[in-house]
């Protein structure tokens, strides 16, 4: 899932500005269940923006709604009304939710709420954690299933480093060596030959080193009418 | 702000503080009138929400018992 953490009532107060009509969206999908912009944050976004703006002398009339899907103009369509109707639009979806919501309605001024942070799970009840970089050539299948590119903090295609200490990272101890992970697993499962294969230098254009992505899925496409 | 000024909003458990309380009633207890007790099946229902719904609408204090 995508991880987002909420920004502070503080900056989203002034993202909100001077507007009085603001309208709260939440994310009925990734954010939700990293609970930072589900329906239940956004409603408690709204309550607590509305008291805030109230003991700052100019309540501001913030309602809150939430969509299954931000990153989807088809489930933005389904509260068309009450995006045109806001003086600004706190979106409480991820980066890609905010866009949406700025592409699909050009003349709504939309803010972000929360920031997001990665692509990961939960480990446990509370802990989210980076499993994904999105590399655009995914190298799992040489490693056992442990990502070296989002897990390793130098993102070594042939490691560990020599900042590898008791399965521990030198950037930081919590960090665990992720190249000691792959090394544990191919082990245990009888797969250390995979490591005998040097990887060259990745392409990293099919990243974001290349620029902005873009998937174009001919069989998935509607047909152009002609005219 | 005086005592009688004050408007508090109790979140009671069905099973045991609702209980108390009405048992309290029963045997003419009194308890200040700035109190204004609202019933929940479990203390474990009580969201943020309820909360801020309360301080929203003009609650000085919330107290949760359960």
């Amino acid at each position: 899932m995508i991880v987002a953490e909420q920004k502070s009532l503080d900056e989203m107060k002034t993202l909100i500005g001077e507007a009085h009509n603001v309208l709260v969206v939440g994310c009925g999908t990734c954010v939700t269940v990293c609970f930072a912009g589900g329906s239940r944050e956004a409603a408690i976004v709204a309550a607590s923006l509305r008291m805030a703006t109230k003991l700052d002398g100019d309540a501001a009339a913030v309602s809150d709604v939430t969509v299954q899907r931000q990153c989807e103009w088809e489930y933005l369509d389904e509260i068309a009304e009450q995006i045109k109707a806001a003086d600004v639009v706190l979106s409480l979806g991820c980066g890609i939710g905010v866009q949406a919501i700025a592409e699909h309605f050009p003349q709504t001024w939309v803010v972000p709420g929360l920031n997001t942070s990665f692509m990961g799970l939960p480990t446990e009840q509370g802990i989210w954690a980076e499993r994904c970089a999105a590399c655009g050539d995914c190298l799992l299948g040489r490693t056992g299933g442990i990502c070296p590119i989002a897990r390793c903090s130098k993102s070594l295609l042939n490691g560990p480093c020599g900042g590898s200490e008791d399965g521990h990272c030198e950037v930081n101890p919590d960090i665990p060596c992720a190249w000691q992970l792959i090394y544990d697993r191919l082990s245990s499962l009888g797969r250390l030959d995979l490591l005998l294969d040097i990887q060259p230098p990745k392409n990293w254009k099919a990243a974001r080193d290349g620029g902005p992505r873009k998937i174009v899925r001919e069989d998935l496409r509607l047909a152009v009418e002609e005219e | 702000m005086s005592h009688t000024d004050l408007n508090i909003i109790a979140y009671c458990c069905e099973h045991c503080a609702y209980a108390a309380a009405d048992l309290a009633g029963g045997l003419r207890m009194q308890y200040p009138p700035e109190i204004k007790i609202v019933l929940l099946p479990c203390t474990g229902r009580l969201d943020v929400l309820a909360v801020l719904h309360a301080f929203e609408a003009g609650a000085d204090g919330v107290l949760t018992a359960g």
